[in-house]
């Protein structure tokens, strides 16, 4: 089977972007990642697009058909991908498996998500759907809610404190201060998110990933047309999972089956074990969340997360670099943009021109999550095949 | 997420008196209503509504159509499965593992100015 690798990257600012609608932050992102790959358009065979909500924030369904026509990539066959907060990264595995198979040679992934035109009550009432809507959500349980129950479980089973909870956010915020395209370019300390207005206990908005605007793209291409790049960045695994829709009908509150199979999966795919993963995107919505990613993803045992943290393993320097380019948390979170985001962020860093440039970094992966944890999808990319 | 009365009609006999699945196979029960996975037929089941509570948060930040703050828990039903239902005891009263009886409220207002009522349950001595 041809290998596949990433040739072209490109991204919108993340942020509230009251002068760009839905498409026009589409166009953006997908331009860009065109121009950076320097291919003419007319080579796309075909277009995948995350989105969650399109519908629930904009009005507007057929979402892929929209992208496609503004892009100028008619007829190509467009479809849109959606499962959460993981819509984007499930665009891309879509992508990467239409050129893994055989049946395209250069396709694009594409993420995008306009929050801002609702209110701030029903943008959380259209995030609630990536829950279970009869059953959780008629009950009032938030999205944060959601993480606030897997938080309180960590906190009781493992001794997870509020302040290492705390780190993850100022870890985010530090490493999102140079990125241009990040939400939040500012430091925040410990007491600042202890302080920080409660939105479900034990978690402060400090902890939350916000409500952005913004997309992302990349260009995909097979070994063939690979050679005419100068700086691929190959697909070593692409793998997803999942869970239960509703966390009550998990085994366990404190740990993601989906992750932890699509993670195995991915890790097989790319012959790596976790010790040799050089930096981690992962999926920070709520920063309990990095906790689990970290124990799920094999970083460190279940239970030593929040410990993980606190000894700075996660800091660029650290034994496992994470979210080195800001994460969920000071880049934004456009649902359906950010599983394209975290594969922009480790392109660059592999490439060597990252807004945070770490050397020597040969590989990198990215975990992007639906829901409470119902959908998880894990790629890892690297410089070498 | 615009709940309809009807989806929340559909469910009354669930949502009024805990009545869940039982397979007639494996005698596995479920609440919510669920298939079985090992493929045996199921039978409708009623929970007694007693149980413990397995994780709490307060909501302080509230969706269309709910008035922040309340408790929200993962209650475990006594015969066995986990349910989301709110906590209308006082919240300083809430805590990991305390008994929970199932008690009978109104849930909201539905945007068609219908009230809708259903399960919730209190922390009992």
């Amino acid at each position: 089977m041809t290998n596949v690798a990433v040739v072209g990257i490109g991204q919108t600012k993340f942020g509230e972007q009251w002068r760009s609608s839905l498409r026009d932050l589409a166009v953006d992102a997908g331009c860009q990642a065109i121009s950076d790959s320097r291919i003419d358009p007319k080579m796309i065979e075909a277009l995948f697009v995350g989105n969650m909500a399109g519908g629930g924030f904009s009005g507007q369904e057929h979402v892929a058909a929209l992208v496609a026509d503004n892009l100028g990539l008619n007829p190509i066959p467009a479809t849109r991908c959606e499962g959460a907060c993981a819509s984007g990264a499930l665009s891309f595995r879509q992508a990467y498996m239409a050129i893994k198979s055989g049946h395209h040679d250069c396709v694009m992934a594409l993420g995008v998500e306009k929050m801002n035109d609702v209110k701030g009550d029903l943008a959380l009432t259209t995030l609630m759907g990536a829950g279970d809507a009869e059953w959780e959500g008629l009950h009032g349980l938030t999205f944060t809610g959601l993480y606030a129950l897997m938080a309180q479980r960590h906190m009781k089973d493992f001794g997870t404190t509020r302040e290492q909870m705390a780190m993850v956010s100022v870890n985010n915020h530090k490493n999102g201060k140079n990125n241009p395209l990040a939400q939040f370019r500012y430091d925040i300390t410990i007491e600042q998110v202890l302080k920080s207005t409660l939105i479900a206990d034990p978690l402060r908005v400090l902890d939350c990933s916000p409500i952005t605007d913004g997309s992302a793209a990349v260009v995909l291409v097979s070994d063939k047309l690979a050679k005419q790049f100068e700086l691929p960045v190959w697909v070593l695994g692409s793998a997803q999972g999942s869970d239960t829709l509703a966390l009550h009908d998990r085994k366990s509150l404190t740990e993601m089956w989906a992750t932890k199979e699509a993670a195995k999966r991915a890790y097989e795919q790319a012959k790596i074990v976790p010790e040799k993963i050089d930096i981690a995107e992962v999926h920070d919505c709520f920063s309990i969340n990095e906790i689990i990613a970290i124990e799920d993803l094999g970083f460190c045992k279940k239970g030593d997360g929040g410990r993980f943290v606190e000894q700075g393993k996660i800091t660029i320097g650290g034994e496992r670099p994470v979210n080195t380019q800001g994460g969920l948390k000071a880049c934004g979170h456009p649902v359906g943009a950010t599983g394209i985001r975290q594969i922009c962020d480790i392109t660059r860093v592999i490439r060597g021109s990252a807004f945070n440039n770490i050397k020597g970094v040969k590989n990198g992966l990215a975990l992007n999550v639906g829901g409470s944890g119902a959908t998880a999808t894990v790629n890892i990319l690297g410089a070498d095949i | 997420m615009m709940h309809s009365t009807p989806m929340f009609w559909r469910s009354n006999k669930n949502r009024y008196r805990l009545i869940g699945t039982k397979c007639i196979k494996c005698g596995s029960l479920g609440f919510p209503p669920k298939k079985c996975v090992c493929g045996g037929e199921t039978g409708p089941f009623e929970f007694s509504g007693n149980g413990k509570v397995v994780s709490y948060t307060i909501i302080r930040a509230a969706p269309r159509g709910f008035e922040a703050p309340y408790a929200v828990g993962i209650i475990q039903l006594d015969e066995g499965p986990m349910v989301t239902g709110q906590i209308v005891s006082e919240f300083s009263e809430i805590d990991f593992d305390k008994r929970v009886k199932v008690v009978f409220r109104k849930f909201r207002e539905m945007s068609d100015g219908l009230n809708v009522y259903g399960f919730k349950f209190e922390i009992v001595a």
